[in-house]
């Protein structure tokens, strides 16, 4: 156990006591990790932060649920997941009813400052962006934060089975739009 | 493992070398806390809302279809004929 865990169960005690101070520790604490989660799910600046509020909105309102039994942190992390998907889902539900052109996410401000690794985290994000929003969480979640099948499964509440179908049927999907233009070019122009 | 494939995980590795986000200023998440606390108990509606709000459906569920069945008993033998779910069926050609 981290030092931090530790931290994050005082804390959590302590904000079930009603001491307002400790969630803004926990906070703190933990918000970088968070928006960088986040940035997986949208490209848009202000949406990340908004979603990364979200997520501390949703944990202290289920503060009372965290057994404590895993660090605070793998709780946290499983609640950015959700609220992520929810967004995604929420998302492709405006997509069916609004015009193409008024659904697409806010261009990316913060990626002309990143260099190549904001251009790779771009054209990743918009090639999986292309996949329904499960097969892009499995994806998102195996490429951008490494997780393994059963971390996976855990993360989302997916069998194995699931897991592994859901991967295998993206990959299909992306192997064929990379095959195709803009993406080969894309790909390859980034690799060169 | 196919190019493309091997592409994109190159992509993820590079994406991965981003510059970690600026910490944002607890006060946001603490300010919108605080703005549910002053409408409690509001603030716990949407999770008290969704299953409590399921159990009441249920509930209704079931005593409307007690009442539907009981109205339609009622309508279909006003003469006491058919008295039971297994008449009605029966009368419908439902059981063998």
């Amino acid at each position: 156990m981290l030092e931090s865990d530790e931290e994050d169960l005082v804390d959590v005690a302590a904000v079930l006591d009603g001491d307002g101070d400790a969630y803004a520790r926990i906070v703190e604490r933990h918000n970088v990790d968070i928006q960088r989660q986040m940035r997986n799910f949208s490209r848009d600046p202000a949406a990340v932060e908004e979603l990364t509020q979200d997520v501390f909105v949703e944990a202290y309102l289920g503060l009372a649920k965290f057994r404590g039994d895993a660090p605070f942190r793998h709780w946290l992390a499983r609640i950015a997941t959700l609220t992520g998907y929810k967004h995604w889902k929420k998302r492709d539900r405006e997509k069916a009813k609004v015009p193409l052109s008024e659904s697409l996410e806010a261009p990316a401000r913060e990626a002309d400052n990143e260099g190549r690794a904001g251009e790779a985290a771009k054209i990743l994000f918009d090639l999986l962006s292309l996949l329904p929003p499960d097969d892009r969480m499995a994806m998102t979640l195996m490429y951008l934060e490494k997780l393994g099948q059963d971390e996976i499964a855990a993360r989302m509440g997916w069998s194995r089975v699931m897991v592994a179908v859901r991967i295998y049927r993206a990959k299909q999907k992306l192997r064929k739009l990379g095959e195709k233009e803009p993406w080969k070019g894309r790909l390859e122009w980034m690799m060169s | 493992m196919d190019d493309v494939l091997k592409n994109i995980e190159r992509l993820a590795d590079l994406a991965a070398g981003r510059p970690l986000p600026l910490p944002l200023d607890p006060a946001g998440v603490m300010a919108r806390i605080q703005g549910l606390e002053i409408e409690e108990p509001a603030a716990r509606i949407p999770l008290g809302f969704f299953a409590g709000g399921a159990a009441a459906a249920a509930a209704a569920a079931v005593f409307v279809s007690i009442l539907a069945f009981a109205a339609f008993q009622e309508l279909a033998s006003p003469d006491g004929a058919i008295t039971s779910l297994m008449d009605v069926m029966g009368s419908m050609d439902v059981l063998p």
